[in-house]
C-alpha cells in the first residue's frame, strides 16, 4: 500500500486537479457540447445511414478533442514546470518527484477517460432516442477504447515532452515530433516502395494530388475522411503497417467490423503510451533546472528535437531535384535560424547553425539513399523486363514527383520503355497512346500473350489479345478512369507470386466442384458494393476465358470463400498486402454487405443454393427497371451492381432505398 | 545543521553558484546577504530541493535534500515570487499545506491570522502584496517545521508587520529551536533579526560571521596626528578597509578588535581620535571593497 502510496498521492492529485479545474473544465463542456451538437444534428439527417459510424457519430470536435483534450490536460496538470513560482511551491514540498509526475499524470488519464465516458455516454442517450438508428453496442465499447487510447497517447507524448523540456513552443514542436514521425517514416517507406498503392488511391484532382504529396497527413486525413481514425492511430496504423505488414491481417481477421478498428494497432498504441509516459517519468526525474525558458533535459536532445523536426520536412520539400533542393534548404535554414529563436530566446551563431542543418541534409540523404538502392534491389529481384507481370501508368501530371519516379524504377526499369512513357505521356494526360506504345513495345520483344486491363472506358480501344488460354488474374483496380490504368501481363498479379496465384487457382478449383462455390458464382454477374458515387473498388479473382477468340470472365469476391481467405491471410504478410495496404479497407464494405446479405439470407432459413438462386432470379428480373441515382451524400450505401463480361457497369441497385428489394426479402420468409 | 560543501550550480553556460560551503547551526536565524544575481535565491532553492545541485552538496542532518521527502518534511521554502492557487483563500491553501506538513498547526494558523488581522476566507487574488507575504508566513510557520528559508523576506511589508514578522520569528526560533535563513538586499531589516550573517558575491559566500563580531570588529576611525603629514603607512599595523585624508584628519575604516586597535592609535599620541560604530550596511560595503568592490558613488 505504501509503494502504491509513494507512486500516487491522492492528496497531490486532487490538489492540483483541482487548481486546473477552470481550464479542464471549459475544455471538458467544448468537448461535449461538440458531441451533443454533432449527435443531434445526426439525428435529425433524414439520409443518415441506419447503423451510425463513428465518425458521424463524433465528427470534427471528437478529431480536435483528440489533440486538444491531453494538450490542455498536461499543460494545467503539469503547469508548473512552466511557473517559477508555481515550481517553487511545487518542487519545495515534501512530496517525491516520482509521486509528483505519477500523481499528475494519473490526474490527466482520469480527465480523458471521463470525458469519453461522458461523451459516449452522450452519444449512446442521443443516438437511441432515434429509432431509425441502430447503435451498436460494440461500436459504442470500441469508441471508448480508440478514443482513450488515441488521447491517452497524446497525453503520455505530452507529458514526455513537459518533462524534457521547460519551453512551450519547443513542448510543441516535440510533441509534434513524436506524434507524427512514425507515420511520416512510415510514408516514405511507403512512398518509394508501394507507390501505385498511393496511386491507385488518389481520386483527387491534380492539384490535391500534389498537395498531398507534400504533406504525410493531408492525404490521409483526407481519405479517412468520415472514418474513425484519429490522427495518432492513423499515425501507428502506418507504423505497424512498415514493421510488420501485420494491420492487414488483423484487420481481415477483424472484418466483421464496419470501422478499421484492430486491436493490434491498439495494443501498440498501448505500448508507445507506456514508453512515452515510462520516458516522461525519466527525464522528469532528471530535470535540474526547473523553469527556464530555454530549458532542455541536455543540449544534445535539444538538437535531436531540432534535427528531427526539420528532416522529414526537408526530405519531403527538398529532395525532388537539385534546384528545389537548395530553394528549399535556404528557406529551411532561415526557419531553423528562428526555430533556435524560439526556443532559446536567443540566436545562436550562424557557424552553429549551418553545421546543425548540415546534420539535417545528411541524415535526409541518408534516409532517402538507402531506400533508392533497396527499391532497385527490389525492382531488379522481383521484376525484370523478361518477365513481365505488370505496369503501371500514371496521366503525365504525376510525371515528375517522387510517386512516379519511384514507380517507373519500381515496374519499368527498362530504359526504352521509360522513355518511351515519358514522351507520350508528356502530352496526353490520359496516357492513351502510352498504352498503345507499350502494347507495341511488348508486341515487339515477341511477348505473344499480353493483355491490357483497363478502365471500362478503354477496353475496346486498348484491349489486346493475342493468345487463347485459360488465365487466373488477380485484378485490383480502381475504377475511377482518372486514377490509374493498371497493365498486366500473362495473368500473373503485381505482387503474388506465380506460386500463390497457382495455389489460389488449385483452391479455387477444387471449390467450384462444391455446390456452395458454384452457387456463389455467377457467370457474368458481380455483386460488388459501392463505396462512393465515382469510385468502385474491387478485390476479386478473375477467372477469364478464351474460347473461339471470345472472352468470358468470372469474378470471385475473394473474400467470400473461407479457403481464399486463408489462403488470403496467410500470405497477408508478403508483397501482394503490402501493396495494397491502404485499399484493404474496402474489404470493410464488402463485409458489411455481406454481413447484410447473410443476414437476410438466415432470416429466410434459406440454404446458401436457394438463396443464390432466388437473388440471381430477382436480379436478372428486376436490375434493368430498379436503377437509380444514390443520394449525392450517402457514402455507406449498399448497393448490388451489376456487370458485363467485360466488368462495364449494368446498373446499381441501392438496397436500403429499394421497395422492390424489400419485397423480394419479405418474400424470402415466405415458402416458395 | 544545513551544510554546503562545494556546492555549484550552472544555467547552460552560466554558473551561479560556485564552490560554495557554508553551515549554519541550528536554532539560529542566519541572513545571507549580497548583490543582486549573486545566487541568494538558488543556493535558497538549491536547499529547499527545488533545484538539484550541478556539484557538490546541499544537506540538512547529513542527508541531501533534493527529492528526499523525509527531510522535505522539515523544510518550509518561502521564494521571493509568492504563488497561491488560483481562486483560492489562505483556508485552502491551509487545507493544501495540512495535506503536505503532517505537524501542520491549524490553531497557530488561525491564531497568527487572527494576529495579523488576515481574513482566512476572502480569495488570495484579492490580497495586497504585503499580505500575502504575511499570509505565506503564516502558513509557513503553522507547518511546525524546523528550516524555514525566506527569499526577500521583508519584501512589501510595512514597518509594524516587519517588527510583527520578526518577533514571531524569534518567538518560534526560541520555542522550537527552528533554523530560519533569510534573504535580503536590506542589510537593517536583518541587523536586529539574525544571528548570523554571510555575504554571497557571484556566487560564493566571501565571509560569514555572527552579527556581533561583525560590529565590533569594524570601526570608522578619524585621527588627526601632530605630524601633519602622516600617510597610510603610518598605520601598517592595522588592518585598513578604507583611508582617506581630508587636511591633517585621516578617515578609517579599521578592521580588528577594538582595544587593540585603540592601543595602537593612542600610541600614535593623535591630536584627535574618534572611533565610532559602523552599521551593518557600512560594515558590508567596506568587506566587499575589500574584496575589490568599488562603492564609492554610494558613500555619502
Amino acid at each position: 500500500m505504501s509503494s502504491i502510496r509513494s507512486v500516487f498521492n491522492f492528496k497531490v492529485f486532487w490538489q492540483n486537479f483541482r487548481s486546473a479545474q477552470g481550464l479542464l473544465l471549459v475544455a471538458m463542456i467544448i468537448y461535449q457540447a461538440g458531441i451533443l451538437i454533432n449527435c443531434f444534428s445526426l439525428s435529425h439527417n433524414p439520409e443518415v445511414m441506419q447503423v451510425i459510424s463513428f465518425s458521424a457519430a463524433s465528427g470534427i470536435v471528437s478529431f480536435l478533442a483528440c489533440f486538444l483534450l491531453p494538450l490542455a490536460a498536461c499543460a494545467t496538470l503539469f503547469d508548473f514546470l512552466f511557473s517559477k513560482k508555481k515550481s517553487d511551491l511545487v518542487f519545495s514540498s515534501p512530496v517525491p518527484r516520482k509521486t509528483l509526475y505519477w500523481s499528475n499524470w494519473a490526474g490527466g488519464m482520469l480527465f480523458l477517460l471521463i470525458n469519453v465516458l461522458v461523451a459516449s455516454l452522450i452519444l449512446h442517450i442521443t443516438l437511441l432516442r432515434n429509432p431509425q438508428l441502430i447503435v451498436e453496442n460494440g461500436i459504442v465499447l470500441r469508441f471508448l477504447i480508440l478514443w482513450s487510447l488515441s488521447m491517452a497517447m497524446v497525453y503520455s507524448i505530452s507529458c514526455l515532452s513537459v518533462a524534457l523540456t521547460g519551453n512551450r513552443f519547443v513542448q510543441f514542436v516535440l510533441i509534434a515530433v513524436l506524434t507524427l514521425l512514425p507515420g511520416w517514416f512510415h510514408y516514405t517507406f511507403q512512398t518509394q516502395f508501394y507507390n501505385y498503392d498511393q496511386f491507385s488511391q488518389l481520386e483527387y484532382t491534380n492539384q490535391k494530388a500534389t498537395e498531398t504529396l507534400t504533406s504525410p497527413y493531408s492525404m490521409r486525413i483526407v481519405q479517412d475522411e468520415g472514418r474513425i481514425d484519429t490522427l495518432p492511430y492513423i499515425a501507428f496504423d502506418k507504423l505497424i503497417s512498415s514493421l510488420s505488414g501485420m494491420r492487414q491481417s488483423f484487420r481481415v481477421t477483424d472484418y466483421n467490423n464496419h470501422t478499421a478498428f484492430s486491436y493490434s494497432r491498439c495494443w501498440i498504441m498501448l505500448g508507445y503510451l507506456i514508453a512515452a509516459s515510462g520516458l516522461g517519468y525519466w527525464a522528469f526525474l532528471r530535470r535540474k533546472v526547473e523553469v527556464a525558458e530555454t530549458s532542455f533535459i541536455s543540449e544534445t536532445a535539444h538538437e535531436a528535437v531540432r534535427i528531427a523536426a526539420f528532416v522529414p520536412f526537408f526530405y519531403t520539400l527538398g529532395m525532388k531535384d537539385w534546384i528545389s533542393a537548395l530553394l528549399y534548404a535556404g528557406i529551411l535554414l532561415i526557419l531553423y535560424h528562428l526555430y533556435d529563436y524560439l526556443a532559446r530566446r536567443e540566436l545562436i551563431s550562424l557557424r552553429r547553425t549551418l553545421l546543425s542543418f548540415l546534420a539535417v541534409v545528411v541524415i535526409a540523404s541518408l534516409i532517402r539513399f538507402p531506400m533508392r538502392i533497396l527499391v532497385r534491389r527490389e525492382a531488379a529481384q522481383q521484376i525484370s523486363i523478361e518477365e513481365v507481370n505488370s505496369i503501371a501508368m500514371a496521366p503525365s501530371s504525376f510525371m515528375g514527383t517522387e510517386q512516379y519516379e519511384a514507380l517507373l524504377q519500381l515496374k519499368l526499369n527498362d530504359p526504352a520503355l521509360i522513355q518511351l512513357v515519358f514522351q507520350s505521356g508528356a502530352k496526353n494526360d490520359y496516357a492513351e497512346g502510352s498504352v498503345n506504345m507499350i502494347v507495341r513495345f511488348y508486341q515487339d520483344r515477341s511477348y505473344s500473350d499480353f493483355y491490357v486491363n483497363i478502365s471500362p472506358d478503354y477496353v475496346e480501344q486498348l484491349e489486346t489479345l493475342l493468345g487463347e488460354n485459360d488465365q487466373y488474374q488477380l485484378l485490383f483496380r480502381s475504377m475511377n478512369p482518372e486514377s490509374i490504368y493498371w497493365v498486366e501481363a500473362n495473368g500473373v498479379s503485381a505482387g503474388l507470386e506465380q506460386e500463390q496465384v497457382r495455389q489460389l487457382a488449385v483452391l479455387l478449383q477444387q471449390e467450384q466442384q462444391q455446390q456452395s462455390f458454384s452457387d456463389l458464382l455467377h457467370e457474368t454477374k458481380q455483386i460488388a458494393c459501392r463505396q462512393a458515387d465515382d469510385a468502385y473498388c474491387f478485390l476479386n479473382l478473375a477467372l477469364i476465358s478464351f474460347v473461339n477468340g471470345e472472352r468470358t470472365e468470372q469474378s470471385i469476391d475473394l473474400l467470400r470463400y473461407q479457403s481464399v481467405f486463408q489462403l488470403y491471410s496467410s500470405i497477408v504478410n508478403q508483397q501482394f498486402l503490402k501493396v495494397y495496404a491502404g485499399n484493404v479497407r474496402f474489404l470493410d464494405y464488402f463485409s458489411m454487405y455481406d454481413n447484410q446479405l447473410e443476414l437476410i439470407r438466415q432470416q429466410s432459413e434459406l440454404d446458401y443454393e436457394s438463396f443464390n438462386l432466388r437473388l440471381s432470379q430477382w436480379l436478372s428480373e428486376n436490375l434493368p427497371a430498379q436503377l437509380q441515382k444514390a443520394p449525392v451524400s450517402s457514402e455507406e450505401f449498399m448497393t448490388i451492381a451489376f456487370y458485363d463480361s467485360q466488368r462495364r457497369s449494368q446498373g446499381t441497385i441501392f438496397i436500403e432505398k429499394n421497395e422492390k428489394w424489400q419485397e423480394f426479402v419479405n418474400s424470402l420468409k415466405q415458402p416458395e | 545543521m544545513i551544510v554546503a560543501e562545494n556546492l555549484g550550480k550552472k544555467f547552460r553556460n552560466k554558473t551561479v553558484i560556485r564552490q560554495m560551503n557554508c553551515s549554519i547551526k541550528e536554532g539560529s536565524i542566519y541572513g545571507l546577504v549580497g548583490a543582486n544575481g549573486a545566487g541568494k535565491s538558488t543556493f535558497l532553492r538549491m536547499l529547499a530541493g527545488v533545484y538539484q545541485p550541478s556539484e557538490g552538496k546541499a544537506e540538512i542532518n547529513g542527508e541531501a535534500v533534493f527529492d528526499n521527502a523525509k527531510i522535505k518534511k522539515e523544510i518550509v521554502f518561502i521564494p521571493d515570487e509568492l504563488y497561491f492557487f488560483p481562486n483560492y483563500n489562505f483556508r485552502m491553501m491551509a487545507d493544501y499545506y495540512a495535506s503536505l506538513y503532517e505537524h501542520f498547526d491549524h490553531h497557530r494558523f488561525q491564531m497568527l491570522c487572527d494576529h495579523f488581522k488576515l481574513d482566512t476566507r476572502a480569495r488570495i487574488q484579492n490580497f495586497s502584496k504585503g499580505m500575502k507575504r504575511q499570509g505565506a508566513l503564516i502558513l509557513a510557520l503553522s507547518t511546525r517545521a524546523h528550516y524555514f528559508f525566506f527569499d526577500e523576506t521583508f519584501d512589501g511589508l510595512d514597518p509594524v508587520m516587519r517588527s510583527l514578522v520578526k518577533s514571531v520569528l524569534s518567538e518560534d526560533v526560541a520555542q522550537r529551536n527552528s533554523t530560519v535563513l533569510l534573504t535580503s538586499h536590506n542589510l537593517r531589516e536583518l541587523e536586529d533579526l539574525c544571528d548570523h550573517m554571510g555575504l554571497l558575491v557571484e556566487g560564493r559566500i566571501m565571509f560569514e560571521s555572527d552579527i556581533d563580531s561583525l560590529k565590533t570588529e569594524m570601526f570608522k576611525v578619524q585621527i588627526a596626528l601632530p605630524n601633519k603629514n602622516f600617510d597610510r603607512d603610518e598605520f601598517r599595523q592595522l588592518k585598513v578597509l578604507y583611508y582617506k585624508k581630508s587636511g591633517s584628519i585621516a578617515t578609517m575604516i579599521v578592521k580588528g578588535d577594538r582595544e587593540l586597535v585603540t592601543d595602537v592609535l593612542r600610541s600614535k599620541q593623535p591630536i584627535i581620535l574618534d572611533l565610532l560604530p559602523l552599521s551593518l550596511e557600512e560594515v558590508f560595503i567596506y568587506e566587499m571593497e575589500g574584496y575589490g568592490y568599488e562603492f564609492d558613488s554610494l558613500r555619502l
